[in-house]
């Protein structure tokens, strides 16, 4: 509605555009462009809402573009041997029986540990990782714990297996990412066999391992014996997720596993 | 409590080994406790200058393979305390006592190392306070596995006694103490605060500054720690890092402390930089980002979710044995029999002094140097060689015991690759415990809304649309004949 001039009242200059607030008739003028846009936009979040609903609720992690990928979980034919990564080399999951892939270097015997030393950073000058680490231990569920996702660039050492560097597979775990972006093991799945892992520990010492393998596994194949199981040598195991993100169950459906021998020691 | 258990079974190791001796020729002979020795203590946590330490060997006899377990056991009469507890306003919040006793191995384990027994126990602030000694009871055994035959000995090191604190305050400026020290450059100065209302600074007195890029270094053992500083109007923008000295830098943020009430200075305030990181030594440092704004400095705040003795505490209390303390002579055998030549025949490299044939029973010699560790470090003295010599392989007649199993791997990809590497792995499991199932280390990149809640969103904005458009047309079919207002 527009209001009408006064006749008994002298006549105004025409008034300017007036600015959008304080006026009672733009607020009442614009009130079915509101309404319209709200139906809009009520329409609009329905639709993506269902979307949501009947779409794979999976998001796909972007592997590097030389690297194929391979989601080996289904079953079907699994090769003998952990594969050795990097281009053109599928990280298919290997047989549940596979032994870890064999040392890429000369192994170096274990180093000796006392009981109180840990290990305190680790590096992979190949992808850029130098982090620190944190003590993980089990949940009540029995599963292995995990680095606060808040923290993109921290890594975690399994505390009931070796340090790295004792003999026995001790195991690394990182984040693949979190809400923010890519985390300290985002780029794990582009390493290879021959490229060295460097874990510095309290005692000074830093262990220097050379990577054998690595797979892309299912979690509900988890190879455990394979990762957790004795060795005749000082290992390592690095874990991080991979494969597709399952927003129903809050999780990625693979893990990739990196396997390394020591190759070397030497003071920090 | 924890180490009550831990009493019991060394009570019962203590037990097993009871007027038996060393017999040659057993797999796993009786256990053996030497002592107790009264070790001279210099520090805060050991007022009565000595504790009694009680030591306990499993073997003395052992095959390749078989672990040897040292334990300790600190004397319950053993007056360890803190010195003042009444005065000492850190321990408000209780503290965790971290024991480490070392024992250093010669001979048959990798040429030379330590072993170390740890435990870490934690002590409300009302227990601290009470007159009785600390119950320190047992700390956590030590155990090296024994990688070849041959004779070595035991020499038995020091006691390391660390306390930390699970919230300690720190003045701005305070003498250097263990690993804790504080330190400016650039330009800062102190303020007492007078010419401030209501709250006064920790201690007295801040530092501050208003120049670009300078610095304070607070160095600290913990978990975490927070800046306590203020909030004012001539105050800016400042950053705080967190490192242990290895790039990159564990934490780094920057923190806004203007304020804009100028006669409400806000003294006290507490700036959260860090937590739950591995107990250890770092460095927080605070840097003054705006030229001619303040920043200052009134304390800091340290976090101890745990403690071990990596890094000396203000409280760090160093034990030493007694001079005339004997080397504890260990054998070990090959697993298959006395006949059987040992594989590996090589000293390690690197072993400064293997002396292999000293350390049976000549216990009046090589036990005056009893001072060489003072605990801040985790002795690696041997180079890792020991037991699995290059070249060699394991007697082809050797027979394993149940406890433990000789392999020789080859290594098909080495540049030598006639090469093998022995090694001895133990029957029992190397991961301790082993989880469940997968691990889960990631998390979706972006997060939306869910879509349940989408949908009712949408529903809501679409039936509000609907029910206003309605009711405003009703609205002015209802004033459809009236003539504006004037």
């Amino acid at each position: 509605m527009t209001q009408q001039p006064d006749a008994t009242r002298p006549p105004r200059p025409p008034a300017p555009p007036q600015p959008a607030g304080p006026g009672r008739t733009l607020p009442r003028a614009a009130l079915p462009a509101v309404l319209l846009l709200a139906c809009l936009a009520g329409i609009a979040a329905i639709m993506a809402g269902l979307l949501a609903v009947l779409s794979p609720a999976t998001t796909t992690l972007e592997p590097a573009q030389e690297v194929t990928v391979v989601n080996a979980g289904g079953g079907g034919h699994l090769p003998p041997t952990v594969g050795p990564g990097g281009p053109g080399a599928p990280l298919t999951q290997a047989a549940p029986t596979a032994p870890p892939p064999s040392p890429a270097a000369l192994p170096v015997p274990p180093v000796t540990t006392a009981r109180s030393v840990r290990p305190v950073r680790i590096a992979i000058p190949d992808l850029g990782v130098s982090a620190p680490l944190m003590r993980l231990g089990v949940q009540r569920t029995g599963e292995i714990e995990v680095p606060p996702l808040s923290r993109r660039n921290l890594a975690g050492w399994y505390r009931h297996g070796p340090v790295p560097g004792e003999l026995g597979p001790a195991v690394i775990l990182g984040h693949v990412n979190n809400r923010q972006g890519a985390a300290v093991f985002a780029r794990l799945r582009e390493i290879r066999r021959g490229q060295k892992i460097y874990v510095t520990r309290s005692d000074g010492v830093v262990a220097e391992f050379t990577v054998d393998g690595v797979e892309q596994v299912s979690k509900k194949t988890f190879p455990t014996e394979r990762v957790y199981g004795n060795t005749t040598v000082a290992a390592l195991r690095l874990i991080t997720c991979g494969g597709v993100y399952d927003r129903k169950r809050h999780g990625y459906s693979d893990n990739i596993i990196v396997y390394a021998t020591l190759s070397n020691t030497k003071a920090a | 409590m924890r180490w009550s258990v831990r009493l019991r079974k060394i009570a019962t190791v203590l037990a097993l080994g009871a007027g038996a001796g060393a017999i040659a020729g057993l797999p796993a002979s009786p256990a053996h406790a030497e002592g107790p020795y009264h070790f001279t203590c210099r520090g805060p946590l050991a007022p009565g200058g000595t504790v009694a330490v009680n030591i306990s060997v499993s073997s003395r006899e052992l095959a390749v393979g078989q672990p040897l377990v040292v334990q300790w056991q600190l004397g319950v009469q053993s007056p360890v305390k803190v010195g003042d507890p009444f005065d000492d306003r850190r321990l408000d919040k209780g503290a965790h006592l971290a024991v480490t006793g070392r024992v250093h191995a010669t001979g048959v384990w990798s040429g030379q190392g330590t072993i170390d027994a740890t435990g870490t126990q934690f002590y409300e602030a009302e227990r601290l306070r009470q007159p009785e000694n600390l119950p320190l009871g047992a700390v956590a055994d030590g155990q090296v596995i024994a990688s070849r035959p041959g004779t070595g000995a035991l020499r038995i090191g020091t006691l390391v006694l660390d306390l930390a604190p699970a919230e300690a305050v720190w003045d701005d400026e305070f003498d250097t103490v263990r690993d804790f020290s504080v330190g400016y450059e650039g330009g800062w100065t102190r303020n007492d605060g007078s010419s401030w209302p209501g709250e006064t600074p920790v201690g007295g007195s801040l530092h501050e500054t208003d120049k670009e890029g300078a610095t304070a270094r607070f160095t600290f053992v913990g978990t975490g720690v927070d800046l306590i500083g203020m909030k004012n109007s001539d105050m800016s923008r400042f950053e705080l890092t967190v490192d242990d000295g290895h790039p990159p830098a564990e934490y780094r943020e920057v923190h806004d402390a203007y304020w804009p009430v100028a006669a409400e200075p806000r003294l006290r305030e507490t700036f959260p930089a860090i937590r739950d990181l591995p107990y250890g030594k770092y460095t927080l440092t605070v840097k003054n980002l705006i030229d001619g704004k303040h920043a200052r400095v009134d304390g800091f705040r340290v976090h101890a979710s745990t403690a071990d003795n990596s890094a000396a505490s203000p409280y760090r209390t160093v034990c030493r044995p007694p001079e005339n303390v004997p080397l504890i002579p260990i054998t070990v055998t090959e697993g298959g029999g006395p006949d059987e030549e040992p594989g590996p025949t090589e000293e390690p490299t690197g072993s400064p002094s293997p002396s292999p044939t000293d350390g049976n029973g000549d216990g009046d010699n090589g036990n005056g140097d009893n001072g060489n560790g003072n605990g801040n470090g985790n002795g690696n003295g041997g180079n890792g060689n020991g037991g699995n010599g290059s070249s060699a392989t394991p007697s082809p007649g050797s027979t394993p015991t149940p406890s433990q199993v000789l392999v020789t791997t080859t290594v098909p990809a080495s540049p030598r690759p006639t090469q093998t590497v022995t090694s001895t792995v133990t029957a029992s499991p190397q991961v301790r415990i082993t989880p469940s199932g997968a691990a889960a280390t990631g998390e979706a990149p972006v997060s939306g809304p869910p879509p349940g809640a989408l949908i009712a969103l949408g529903t809501l904005l679409l039936g509000g649309g609907l029910a206003g458009g309605i009711a405003l047309r009703r609205h002015r079919a209802a004033h459809a004949g009236e003539g504006p207002m004037s």
